[in-house]
């Protein structure tokens, strides 16, 4: 990758440094290489005396809090809709391409830093990643201890999404990767502590040749403020940023703030370096509602890509279940870069969530609830490179800009590419008359009302149709005069060609349109 | 201005990510907050003279109201808090009673219908906290006035009276001071607060012809403020 064997931040924090601490301290908790700090806990009337040492640049006294983005044996076991659902959460990033290339995340390191893998010594679908010696180290960071098969079931769904596999399907992209799993969660008795356990797992990672992390914690009000939301606050940001340099990428969920008052994304997934993935609804293609909106504070682009917020993950005992966050969605990610990584053992992290974004099916068109869409792994494999902007996936524009006399402009779908949406409102699906056969039905479904609501906090299987491509709606975004940032942006379900009229505004805008797999930016 | 035109669209998303970046100005630890209160507590203590004594277990407070709080700095705060508080003193049947007669009586009780106001200064004892509320202390004075005070009195008729039960209400007391007010502490967990209160004013008036001890003027209990989202 052309990073040298060794820099600054390899260097331990002077020890004399660290000594001269101890006589203020009650204890010293860690001592990080990279921020070149040390976490202590101290009497309070000891603050100033510790400000006034020589070297001290400052001090941040901190609590803070996490938001956890929180069964059935065998495939047999599962219905129709689950078993979609499981198929779904890969083939929708085309991971079957990786797989017919041979790329499965052998020979890359990814580590798991969460609040626990309860039964991941034990669950079945995790057996070959067993079997295969895979997972090379583990840490309590909590416990101070090797054990971490306890805590929370979260780390081993999170895990199963990255190698799990059930019967012949696989639940993740990397099921050959080497594995580090750490916990530096306590649960819900939320402690400061944690932060500074992030960060040693951080480099605990690092020390074990991680390239890979993925983080499905994020800590929002608890802590922060949404203005510290800008990849400089927070000490997890800071590391984040810091493990991209140094050749390790860091995958974030963005979080599960969408439909609250937050909305916007967590730390450390507002760092600038970290590859933060937001969750797409598998049964109506966009955005969850539930998953966290960008930009970052300082109005850098985030979610970087999306990938399936409803999974099928292994849980604490021998079975499998569905569920849903952006904690899910993230690990898809994560195995899908350790396969990229795997084919290009040499490229720097920043390069590869470049790379990744690159991949992502509505790229060049972006917005703040899909980033540049689901990573596809065809696109990997075919030379990404060549797709530059305005240029089409497909061979030719499926919409037409039409600018009439009065100053209007109009987009009108291509007859070739037009194809009337069926599906949905958001929280609702439609079956049409029509499409009713395209369904498979299974016991106890009923199918007899076309329209159907659903709440998009709960997993929906009992639908059996998911979008495993691109939904094929259209997309425009509009960034101001100017600016370098979205005004504003839409997702419209398409139901006639003439899909959109916009009126000449003063000053110009930038407008970005994009369906089905052609993107076109101008000035009107 | 830009307007979309074509009728009868499906926006499944429709975003303005700039509002989402406007300052927030509401918030549990932003400049302003605002919260509905729920309280519930005991009132306790000796009456000034042992003549208008009362049964602690029985005798209990509910409180209703609003808050509005202002962030001065990090570390203090300060708010005011309106409320509806029903006060309801179960008086105990002793020997030494005077108030508000010195008649044994099976049950003898002294309510109120207040509403009242009160300003507080909260200091943050987390500091570095984001838009929740960490743990505090406040400091509170409230002033009350009860335009309603009744006095109930339930005793046994003996066999044979006519009835079973004797239930009387005063109401319009001449004692009664409508007027009277607390002050208090309490310490805060989140939106969780235990609160204990000393009433500093007396409840009666003072004139010749009835010189009623005060009724005891502590009282303890929790406290809940929601936040009103803005």
């Amino acid at each position: 990758m052309g990073l040298p064997e060794a820099d600054t931040y390899d260097l331990p924090v002077d020890s004399n440094y660290v000594n001269a601490l101890k006589p203020y301290c009650d204890s010293i908790t860690y001592v990080s290489r990279w921020l070149n700090a040390a976490c202590i806990y101290f009497p309070q009337n000891n603050l100033l005396a510790i400000q006034n040492l020589p070297f001290v640049a400052g001090i941040e006294m901190s609590r803070y809090e996490t938001k956890i983005c929180t069964g059935t044996e065998n495939l047999s076991d599962l219905h129709h809709g689950q078993i979609n659902l499981l198929k779904g959460q890969t083939d929708r990033m085309k991971a079957s391409a990786f797989k017919k290339a041979n790329l499965t995340g052998k020979g890359v390191t990814v580590a798991i830093i969460d609040a626990g893998f309860t039964g991941y010594t034990k669950n079945s679908l995790l057996r070959s990643v067993r079997a295969n010696n895979q997972i090379k180290h583990t840490w309590d960071f909590v416990r101070k201890s090797p054990n971490v098969d306890h805590g929370s079931t979260h780390g081993t769904a999170v895990l199963s999404c990255i190698a799990g596999k059930i019967d012949s399907v696989y639940m993740g992209c990397a099921y050959d990767a080497d594995i580090l799993l750490y916990r530096t969660e306590k649960g819900f008795n939320e402690k400061f502590s944690e932060e500074e356990y992030w960060m040693a797992a951080v480099e605990m990672a690092d020390k074990h040749g991680a390239q890979i992390i993925n983080t499905s914690l994020g800590y929002n009000e608890r802590r922060y403020f949404q203005k510290d939301m800008d990849g400089k606050k927070s000490l997890l940001s800071r590391a984040a940023n810091i493990a991209s340099r140094k050749g390790i990428l860091v995958v974030c969920s963005a979080g599960n703030e969408g439909d609250i008052d937050w909305k916007i994304i967590c730390t450390p997934a507002d760092a600038d370096s970290a590859l933060t993935v937001g969750a797409i609804n598998p049964w109506t293609g966009i955005q969850a509602s539930w998953s966290s909106f960008g930009p970052s504070a300082d109005k850098r682009m985030k979610p970087n890509v999306a990938a399936y917020g409803y999974v099928m993950a292994a849980d604490a005992g021998d079975g499998i279940y569905e569920t849903l966050g952006t904690s899910f969605s993230s690990p898809l990610v994560a195995g899908f870069a350790a396969c990229v990584r795997q084919l290009n053992p040499g490229i720097t992290a920043y390069a590869l969530l470049k790379k990744i974004e690159l991949s992502a099916d509505l790229y060049p068109y972006y917005d703040y609830a899909h980033g540049y869409g689901v990573p596809q792994a065809d696109f990997i494999l075919n030379d990404t490179n060549k797709r530059v902007y305005d240029t089409a996936i497909f061979t030719k524009p499926t919409f037409e800009i039409v600018f009439d006399k009065d100053s209007i402009l109009q987009v009108i779908l291509s007859t070739d590419a037009y194809v009337p949406a069926f599906i949905p409102v958001r929280g609702y699906y439609t079956l049409p008359a029509d499409s009713m056969n395209q369904y498979t039905s299974y016991e106890g479904n009923d199918y007899k009302s076309s329209v159907h609501f659903y709440d998009e906090w709960l997993a929906s299987t009992e639908i059996s149709s998911l979008f495993t491509t691109e939904p094929g709606y259209f997309y425009y975004n509009i960034t101001l005069d100017g600016e370098d940032y979205l005004d504003e942006y839409c997702v419209i379900n398409v139901r006639q060609k003439e899909i959109l009229r916009l009126r000449k505004s003063f000053p110009q805008k930038t407008y970005t349109f994009h369906y089905r797999g052609y993107t076109k930016t101008i000035q009107f | 201005m830009c307007v979309p035109t074509v009728n009868a669209q499906d926006y499944l998303i429709h975003q303005f990510p700039k509002l989402d970046t406007i300052p927030k100005e509401y918030g549990p630890n932003l400049k302003n907050y605002e919260a509905m209160i729920y309280g519930l507590g005991a009132l306790f203590g000796n009456s000034d003279s042992s003549g208008s004594n009362i049964n602690p277990g029985k005798s209990f407070y509910v409180t209703y109201g609003a808050r509005y709080k202002n962030k001065v700095t990090k570390f203090l705060n300060t708010g005011f808090d309106f409320m509806f508080e029903y006060r309801n003193f179960n008086l105990a049947q002793t020997n030494k009673k005077v108030f508000a007669d010195t008649i044994i009586h099976k049950k003898e009780r002294y309510m109120q219908l207040t509403v009242g106001a009160g300003y507080f200064l909260r200091f943050n004892l987390t500091k570095r906290r984001g838009n929740h509320l960490g743990k505090y202390i406040d400091v509170y004075c409230n002033g009350y006035y009860s335009p309603i005070n009744r006095y109930y009195v339930y005793d046994k008729l003996p066999k044979g009276s006519g009835a079973r039960h004797e239930k009387l209400m005063y109401r319009k007391l001449e004692f009664a001071n409508p007027f009277w007010a607390q002050t208090g502490l309490r310490y805060g967990i989140s939106f969780f607060q235990f609160q204990a209160f000393y009433r500093f004013t007396n409840m009666f008036k003072k004139p010749d012809k009835f010189s009623f001890p005060e009724l005891p003027r502590f009282g303890a209990g929790i406290l809940i403020d929601l936040e009103v989202f803005n």
